[in-house]
This record gives structure tokens, sequence and C-alpha cells, in this order.
């Protein structure tokens, strides 16, 4: 943790085999630009590793990508109407064993509400991070799916959530997603789900 | 969103939405779901043929439908959910809810 790493996009380790890196409108109309940027990043890590997901793997690392764009646009910004809102800076980067995303933006500080079922944030969890991991600001958990246990068909659906789901998703559909916020102001998500390992020659 | 709406007998719309079922989409599909009901079209399926990814928001709105559809006396079931909505359906376990059918006619029958 104070080993004094360089942040991982500066080190002269950890260098991403395939990067795309976008800055978007955050409003909901420009979520496409996710998607396509999303789909470029697939085309060009499809020719640099071994190992490209594809299947269920990629749509939850999409749908976690999709699910922080979105509460980026929703609550980073909340007087940014349409063309009027902030940006958030997106970048998509392969490794060898990961895939890493990161939302970086100018908005208000992310304070998940009472009740929220993303539920607090939390300190970082004892599990080992990719080696990138060490970044120069603290980031926090969030909480899993718990509030989703116990679901059934025959269950009365009169209290079930129309919404708090996205954040909860997000990290159901990761290995690690996590939040800072500088002293500069910037927020900045970083989400990371490992890769499969290569398929045996 | 384009989304197109056939009603059949027996208080059944099957629904089509197209495209992106996200944040911009969902509230023309709940108020779309909640219209059929109001309508007395209870039993409801979605078909997801044309839906090319879908988000919290999406599944808010299909929740939304589901309620309303149920508190009326229905139901409302999935249809052709590509691979990323299983997949999200899964990782929410909303699947238990929000029952995925291969096709339009099997969701109709469990409708």
């Amino acid at each position: 943790m104070s080993s004094g790493r360089d942040p991982p996009d500066g080190g002269a380790g950890r260098r991403p085999l395939t990067r795309v890196a976008i800055d978007v409108p955050a409003t909901a109309e420009r979520l496409q630009d996710v998607h396509d940027a999303l789909a470029r990043f697939w085309a060009a890590v499809a020719g640099s590793l071994h190992n490209a997901p594809a299947g269920p793997w990629r749509a939850a690392f999409e749908t976690a990508v999709a699910e922080v764009a979105a509460n980026i646009v929703r609550h980073a910004y909340p007087d940014g109407a349409a063309g009027a809102g902030g940006t958030m800076r997106f970048r998509l980067d392969a490794y060898p064993d990961a895939i890493e995303a990161r939302f970086a933006d100018d908005g208000v500080d992310f304070r998940p509400s009472a009740g929220d079922a993303a539920g607090p944030l939390r300190a970082p969890p004892p599990e080992p991070a990719p080696p990138a991991a060490a970044g120069p600001v603290h980031l926090g958990d969030l909480d899993g799916l718990d509030g989703l246990d116990g679901l059934d068909d025959l269950l009365a659906t009169a209290d079930l959530a129309e919404g708090g789901y996205g954040l909860p998703l997000a990290r159901a559909a990761l290995d690690t997603l996590a939040y800072s916020r500088s002293a500069g102001g910037e927020n900045e998500w970083w989400l990371v789900k490992r890769l499969p390992p290569p398929p045996a020659e | 969103m384009e989304i197109s709406a056939e009603r059949r007998d027996g208080g059944v719309t099957v629904v089509r939405p197209e495209g992106r079922l996200d944040l911009l989409s969902a509230a023309e599909l709940k108020r779309l779901l909640v219209e059929e009901v109001g309508a007395g079209q209870n039993r409801l399926v979605v078909d997801l043929m044309g839906v090319t990814f879908i988000d919290s928001s999406g599944l808010g709105a299909l929740i939304g439908g589901l309620k309303a559809a149920r508190t009326a006396g229905g139901n409302l079931r999935l249809a052709r959910a590509g691979e990323q909505a299983l997949t999200i359906l899964e990782l929410t376990t909303l699947d238990r809810v929000l029952r995925p059918y291969p096709t339009v006619e099997a969701a109709l029958a469990a409708a």
C-alpha cells in the first residue's frame, strides 16, 4: 500500500495491451458513445489477447460499465440537463489477466442515499488486487447484492424495488468496483474483471 | 426507442421494444406496460428479441410492469431474451420473478 508505486496509468511496469479512451458528455443520450467505445475495444482486443472475452463474461463486464456510466449521468451532475452537464472521461484497458475500465468526472461527490441497495462505501477488501491496484488515493468498495436474497416467483411482488439495482449489479459483475474522490474534486470509478485463464494449447 | 404492442384475446398483450432499454427509454416502456394493464390487458409478454442491451433502469421498468400486472391479477413474462439480458437477470437474481422463456408462445402459455 505504501510502496510508492506509481499510479496504474503512469507506472513503468504495467502497460495495457490495448487501450480505448474517450470523453463523453454525461447525458443519457450519449451513453451510446460508451457502447460504441466498448465495441471498438472488443474488436481491438480480439487481436491482442489469446483469451479475448466473449459470451456471458463480456456481457457481465459491459453491464457493469453501463451501470457505472448511468450512475454518473444520474448523480454526478444533478443540475446538468442534457447538453449542459459535464463530461465523463472513460477508458478501457486490456491486460493479459484482466480488463479494466475507469470513469472520471468533475461532478458532485458520490454518496449512496439511505436505503440505497448499494449500501455504504466500505474500506478496500482484504483480497489482493491486481499488481496495478495500488492507486494514489483511497478506494472504497461497494456492498454486494444482499438485499436481493430470498426473492421467489411465489413471493408477493408488491415490495419489489424498481430501482437501486445499478451499483450492486456492477459489483456482482466484476471482481473489483471501487470509487474514490481526489482532493482536487475528481470522482474516479475503477472496474476490474479478471480474465479466465487462456485455453490449454 | 420503438415499442410496439400487439393485443390478443384473453387480455394478452405482446410488447416488443427495439434497441437499447436503458435510462433513456425505461420510462416509456413502463408507461406503456402500465397503460396496457389499465386497459384490461393484464397478461403481458415482453418480447426482447429486438433489445440489444438492457440496464438496471430497463429492469426497473419491467418490474414496474410486473407489479402492475400482478396487482390486476395477471402476470408479465419475458420472451427471447438475449445473452446480455439473461446475464443481467441472473446477476440480480430477478430471473426468479421475471422468468425468461425461449419463445413468445412459451411465455404466453405461462403468463
